[in-house]
Parts: structure tokens; C-alpha cells; sequence
């Protein structure tokens, strides 16, 4: 196996695989990346037995065919360390992978790419395609509320429910949820739930750069592809139940207060200065035209600030924790946010003025 | 006379008659059982309701003495002393504090008075050290500070440990003074910004804050080592049911709730013999809790993870940690919030057991191997009836 490539056409898909790779691995040989060099093709693997994701480069010569796996941090280390312009010299001699590149020349180790994991395929159940920037969007505006090493092991991931002509993304950690659709085509009788581990869902949003060009995402009974340009991603699913999101989204609010968006976000960030700092409680004591939002800490200290808002209704006291808040009024779209509410003990729902397909709900907390 | 630790095992507190029979700090009770038959030794079982109860009226008098009070441990209390010199002799108000405790509660104290809190520790040793004091030492004076961090060893200063005290005497600081006079910039270099707060509250510098709010517990450990080795998860798990039922009591008594439980065990170190194994196993439940089902149905879960057979189990134990305040809770999406009569079965169970002990989980046995042996408990005069001492 002998190929030649320049820094700048091997260091993106190296690093965008290689962020697949795990720091700390049970296996040896998933701490490397799998190198297949065939024709005028390279294509490198990087995989965690659950998310795997394949790069493939155009050489500008032809290769002496080979494949063997080569450890992903060092290598990536290498190449970036090359100058711009490097033109970089990869050779298999024996066990060792020589690199070459100007003056210097490195060797490193390998392992044989038949013990390289491949993440199993299963039978395809149907095809979708959208611009990515679209499945890009969908993953920003809610894959902050997923939630993290939760022993509920399904909200450690993104919903992705396909129905008749949308595609809609949902996360909760159960304190507070967030949902997007957008339109898209689906083939006839696709109607469809799957679970994206957490990881796959940021390793995806990674690929989609593209803009308008489009993502084709294959989904299957335990695996989901996408197909994005140069790069092949696949994860398997997460095999648990996701909570029926429709039942949580408020209905029976009455309280309606519509605000400046970036404004709001100040006040909340000024405020929660001083709120507690494990808890992040603040106060938002509402009445006609003003919402006050209050905190206080452990050390007595105290914080308030009063902001016009349009609002007429009863006054109306709730708690909730800042930063489910802050997370909310940073990835709205629109520069008006609007909050329906009903009393102290239920769910809020959030939504930019003129963007219906974002939809967000916190719980309050009980101060 | 000696007190004995949990499970009656080795000696913790020791009257100076034993101490001078040479009996040291944690020995074992069985290696000085000889002593204890030959020398009339009495030797008591820990009674932590009887301490607590003592400690808790000391701190009473204390606080109605005093505008602010810090309770710093079972038998430790800071007062605020500001302003008072002003119209009355420190050393007078002094001897005032220790008289009033021995007349109200019946226990003797001593008082130590100074600038600063860790002063006033040193203070506090030398009143119990020279019995020419009276038990009430007055250190307000620069000369009298450094007279007796002159003759105080360096390991003996609030706040210095035995390995920070084994550094300091490695490098020339051997007396607490030479630790007062140390430049407070290398300390800091060579210890840590703690340590250099120590040599500026020795100088004089208050840099402690005298806080007067209790300190909140962050964690909650009960383990015992099993006086019969356990070899049988059912065993174990009657076990570490029995640990999560007391230490979610704890928790309920500090009014907390805890979201992270850890639960460990391990073979005995000191059985060469025996083949080894401890290991220990957490996790994050999904909402805070002081529930004793919650937490009872996660350490099971918890238990067999970690289990295995073919061992000779010495020890066990449960952890929770994690805390919040109930008051302050984040309401949740998919839970029921929380059940409603929690709270009152919680209560309601604490209630009867507080004054009986009968209402158990199934999954614990009553009368267990590893329940704590106390067979020398001296009576619990002033909490339960039942232990009230009889006029003949």
C-alpha cells in the first residue's frame, strides 16, 4: 500500500473522522482509523462500535492498493503539524506505516484491517432526502436539551419522527423539551420513529457544512446512514421507547407575553449572576406590561431587573432555572419570543414570534 | 475508662488514666483486653444520641450567651465576641461561659479567646493543657500569643495536617511560631492558599469568616465491617438494604435530598490468604430523593453489578451525595412529580421508629450480624423514657 496526497486534501476528512474515535477505547484497534487506498480513491473509517463514519478522498495519482489500520490521534497530530503545503508520502513497509512529508519521515505502528469492527448493516426500510442545511437546523435547535448519561438511556439522544411530509427532531432530559420540523419529502408509508444516540447526533451536525447541497438519510430497523457528500455516517439506534412529546407540550395555557428576544437574554444572563449556582433559579414575576425576574444565592446577595413586555392578564409568580431559559432564547431564530403560561406549578412554552416550527417547554421549579 | 467505636471494636476516646497505661488512639479492644481486666478499665459502647443531646444543650447555653454562635462540630462552638471588650474583661466573660455550662448542662468546657479563629483554637489547647488556666485562657495579647505558639508544635495549629505538619518539620518549621513568622508568600508557593490563611490568622489577621450558618452535609456514608464474613449475595443485599435504610434516615434528618447513590464493598485487606476483590458502583437516579424505596430499589440494582461470588466479603457500605434542598425543586416532564404521600409515609415512618424502632423494610432483616454492636451502651438518660435514670 503506497499513495501520495497533500495535507490540505487529507486534513478535514481526518479530522472529522477521527472525532469518531474514542479517547479511551476497550479495543486497541478503535483507537485507529482504517485506511483503504484503492485506484485513485482513499477512503479512511473511524468507528466507536456504535457510530461510524466513513471519508473518502480523491487522489491525484493512483495508489498501490492496500488497507491497514493506523493510530487515529497520532496521525491526525502529524498532519497537522505539517506546513500548509505539505505533500505527504504514506507507505506501508512490514508492520509500520512510513510517512514521509519535506525532511521529515515518521513510523507508525498498525494493526491488520481485518480486525477494523465494521458497525453491522440491517435491512433498509426507506430512504429520505433534504438540503443540510435543513437536518442542520433541526439538530441546532433542539439538540441542546438532550440529555447526558441519563439512566433513562433513550433521552440520551435526539427523536427523529418522519411523517407524512416532515421531518420533525425532538430532546427532552425531562426537565424541559424541544421539538422542530421541517418539510420534507417521504416516500409513501414512511411514517417512522428512531432514537439518535446523543453522540451520532453531534458527529452528524459536524458533516453537514453544505448548505442547500443534500443529505440522504437511509434508515433502517437498527441503524440509520446519512449520505453527505464525500462522507458516509452510520449509528445505530438507540432500542427504547422515546416519552410521547405531543402529551407534554401545553395546551392550556392562557397567559400570553410576547418580548424582545435578545433583550430578555440579557436581562436573564445580568440576573443570573447571582442566582444559586447549582440550582440557577431565578424569579419572573409578571404583570400588565412588566416582567420582573429576581435571584438570590446562599450569600444573600440579590439581583432584580424589570423589563417591559406586552402582557395583560392576572400576576403571576414562577420559577425557573436559568439556564433552560438562556439555552431557549439563544437558539431562536426570531427577534420576538413569545411565552404562554398558565400558573406556578406547569410547563411553559416557548416559541420565536414568527417561527411556528421551533417549539420549546421548561418546566418551572418550585422556589 | 475507654470508649469503643462502632461495633465495640477499638478504643476512640480515653481517659488520661488510660492514656497513661500507654493505651493508644484506635487499638483494637481485644489487644488490650488484658489491661481492661487487670487495671479495672471501663469500657463503654459509642451512645452518639447521648452525645448529640449533651452537645446540643451546650450549644444552647452557648447561644443564649452570645449574639452569634458557629457550631463547628458535636464538641467545638465559636462565639462572637466583638465589641465586648469594651465593658468587660474577655477573661472574666471567660470564666463566666465555662460556669454557666457546667451549672446548666454539667460538662465541663474550656474556652480559649482570641483575634482570630485559628488563635482562638490555640488558645482553647492551652486552657485544656495547663490546668493552671483554669480551663479559661485569654490570648488577646501579641506577647502572649507568641509565648505559647513558642511552645505549641507546629502539627498541633488548626489546620495543619499530620502530612503538611511532617513537610513544615522537614523544612526547619517546627513550632507554631516558626510558622507565624514564615514569609506567608513561600508558604503559599510551597502549600497551598489554605496554609498561608493559617499564617495570617496567626498574625492576628482574621481571614476565616466566622460564618454562622451550619454547614450543609455533602455526602452521606454508612458502612460497617461485618463481624461474620458474608459470602452470599442474599446476605448482602439484607446488608447494604439495612445501610440505605439508615442513610436515607440521615438524609430525610438533615431535610435533603440526594440524586447520586454509590454502593461498595471489599474483602478483608488483612486476610492475606483469601483471594481479593472490592469494588464500588454509582449511579445518578433520575430525580433527587429521600425516598427509602427509591433509594432501597436502586442499591439492589446496584448491589448485583458489582457482586460476585466466591469472595469473602468484610466490609460494605452506601454513599449518597449529591444534595439538594427540597424546597428548591425542579419540577420534571414525564414523572409524576414525585409521589405526593411520599413525604408523609417518610415522615410518618421516622415518627414511629424514632420512638420504637419497629416499622422495617422486608428487605432487612430485624436483628442483623452487621447491625451495630453495642453491648456496653451506657443508658440514654435525657432522649428516651424508657432510659431515664431511677431514684431508689
Amino acid at each position: 500500500m503506497r499513495f501520495v496526497i497533500t495535507r490540505e486534501a487529507l486534513i478535514k476528512p481526518l479530522q472529522l473522522v477521527a472525532g469518531v474515535v474514542e479517547r479511551r477505547q476497550t479495543l486497541p484497534v478503535l483507537s485507529n482509523i482504517l485506511m483503504v487506498a484503492e485506484g485513485d480513491q482513499l477512503s479512511l473509517t473511524g468507528t466507536d462500535l456504535e457510530v461510524e463514519l466513513v471519508g473518502r478522498v480523491q487522489l491525484q495519482e493512483p495508489a498501490q492498493p492496500g488497507s491497514v489500520t493506523v493510530p487515529a490521534r497520532k496521525l491526525m497530530d502529524i498532519c497537522k503539524s505539517l506546513s500548509d503545503d505539505a505533500r505527504i508520502e504514506m507507505e506501508l513497509s512490514g508492520q509500520k506505516m512510513i510517512i514521509k512529508s519535506g525532511r521529515s519521515k515518521f513510523s507508525l505502528t498498525t494493526l491488520a484491517a481485518s480486525e477494523f469492527p465494521n458497525v453491522e448493516d440491517s435491512p433498509q426500510a426507506f430512504e429520505l432526502s433534504l438540503p443540510q442545511s435543513e437536518l442542520r437546523q433541526l439538530i441546532e435547535k433542539t439538540g441542546f436539551s438532550m440529555a447526558q448519561q441519563d439512566v433513562r438511556y433513550y433521552l440520551n439522544g435526539m427523536l427523529l419522527e418522519v411523517s407524512e411530509d416532515s421531518l420533525r427532531s425532538v430532546a427532552t432530559d425531562g426537565h424541559r423539551l424541544a421539538t422542530s420540523a421541517s418539510a420534507a419529502d417521504v416516500p409513501a408509508g414512511g411514517a417512522h420513529q428512531i432514537i439518535v444516540p446523543r453522540k451520532g447526533i453531534l458527529e452528524l451536525a459536524r458533516l453537514l457544512q453544505g448548505g442547500d447541497s443534500p443529505v440522504t438519510l437511509v434508515i433502517g430497523a437498527s441503524h440509520i446512514r446519512a449520505n453527505v457528500g464525500d462522507y458516509t455516517f452510520t449509528s445505530k439506534l438507540v432500542d427504547g421507547k422515546f416519552p410521547d412529546y405531543q402529551r407534554v407540550i401545553p395546551k392550556n395555557g392562557d397567559k400570553v407575553v410576547l418580548g424582545d428576544r435578545q433583550e430578555l437574554r440579557q436581562v436573564f444572563q445580568r440576573i443570573a449572576i447571582l442566582s444559586n449556582e447549582k440550582y440557577r433559579g431565578v424569579r419572573l414575576t409578571l404583570s400588565d406590561g412588566y416582567l420582573k425576574v429576581t435571584a438570590n444565592n446562599p450569600e444573600q446577595e440579590e439581583a432584580e431587573e424589570t423589563v417591559a413586555v406586552e402582557y395583560e392578564g392576572p400576576s403571576i409568580d414562577i420559577g425557573f432555572n436559568v439556564n433552560y431559559l438562556l439555552d431557549v432564547l439563544s437558539i431562536l431564530g426570531s427577534d420576538v419570543v413569545r411565552f404562554t403560561l398558565a400558573d406556578a406549578n406547569s410547563s411553559a412554552l416557548i416559541q420565536g414570534f414568527d417561527d411556528p416550527n421551533s417549539t420549546y417547554v421548561i418546566m418551572p421549579m418550585r422556589m | 475508662m475507654v470508649v469503643l467505636s462502632n461495633n465495640d471494636g477499638c478504643a476512640v476516646a480515653r481517659s488520661a488514666e488510660v492514656k497513661a497505661l500507654g493505651v493508644k488512639m484506635g487499638v483494637p479492644r481485644f489487644q488490650i483486653e488484658e489491661l481492661i481486666e487487670q487495671h479495672g478499665i471501663c469500657t463503654f459502647s459509642s451512645n452518639y444520641t447521648l452525645y448529640g443531646d449533651i452537645s446540643a444543650r451546650v450549644m444552647n447555653t452557648l447561644e443564649s450567651i452570645a449574639p452569634r454562635v458557629f457550631v463547628y462540630s458535636i464538641d467545638e462552638a465559636f462565639m462572637d465576641l466583638s465589641g465586648l471588650q469594651k465593658n468587660y474583661s474577655l477573661l472574666e466573660f471567660g470564666r463566666f461561659t465555662k460556669s454557666k455550662v457546667e451549672k446548666e448542662v454539667g460538662i465541663p468546657v474550656c474556652v480559649g479567646i482570641s483575634t482570630t479563629k485559628t488563635l482562638a483554637k490555640l488558645a482553647n489547647q492551652g486552657a485544656k493543657k495547663y490546668l493552671s488556666t483554669g480551663g479559661v485562657v485569654d490570648l488577646t495579647e501579641v506577647e502572649r500569643q507568641r509565648k505559647l505558639m513558642a511552645m505549641t508544635e507546629v502539627g498541633d495549629v488548626w489546620g495543619v495536617g499530620r502530612r503538611i505538619s511532617q513537610r513544615l518539620e522537614s523544612m526547619g518549621i517546627k513550632s507554631a511560631l516558626d510558622l507565624a513568622d514564615a514569609d506567608p508568600k513561600w508558604i503559599r508557593k510551597h502549600f497551598s492558599v489554605v496554609l498561608e490563611r493559617t499564617v495570617s490568622e496567626l498574625n492576628g489577621v482574621s481571614c476565616i469568616p466566622f460564618d454562622d450558618t451550619p454547614p450543609v452535609k455533602k455526602q452521606i456514608v454508612v458502612s460497617r465491617s461485618f463481624g461474620e464474613r458474608i459470602t452470599e449475595l442474599a446476605e448482602m443485599r439484607k446488608a447494604i438494604a439495612g445501610f440505605i435504610t439508615r442513610a436515607a434516615e440521615k438524609l430525610r434528618k438533615e431535610g435533603q435530598v440526594a440524586q447520586h447513590l454509590q454502593v461498595f464493598l471489599r474483602t478483608s485487606p488483612f486476610a492475606k490468604s483469601q483471594p481479593q476483590y472490592a469494588n464500588s458502583t454509582s449511579e445518578r437516579l433520575v430525580e433527587p430523593t429521600d425516598d427509602t424505596r427509591q433509594l432501597l430499589a436502586a442499591s439492589m440494582r446496584l448491589i448485583e453489578r458489582i457482586w460476585l461470588s466466591g469472595y469473602q466479603f468484610a466490609k460494605a457500605g452506601v454513599m449518597l451525595s449529591d444534595f439538594y434542598d427540597p424546597k428548591l425543586q425542579q419540577q420534571t416532564l414525564f414523572c409524576a412529580d414525585g409521589d405526593s404521600r411520599s413525604e408523609a409515609l417518610m415522615t410518618t415512618l421516622d415518627q414511629i421508629n424514632y420512638k420504637t424502632g419497629q416499622v422495617q423494610f422486608a428487605r432487612r432483616i430485624d436483628r442483623n450480624p452487621w447491625d451495630m454492636k453495642r453491648e456496653m451502651l451506657s443508658p440514654r438518660y435525657t432522649t428516651s423514657w424508657l432510659e431515664l435514670p431511677r431514684v431508689k
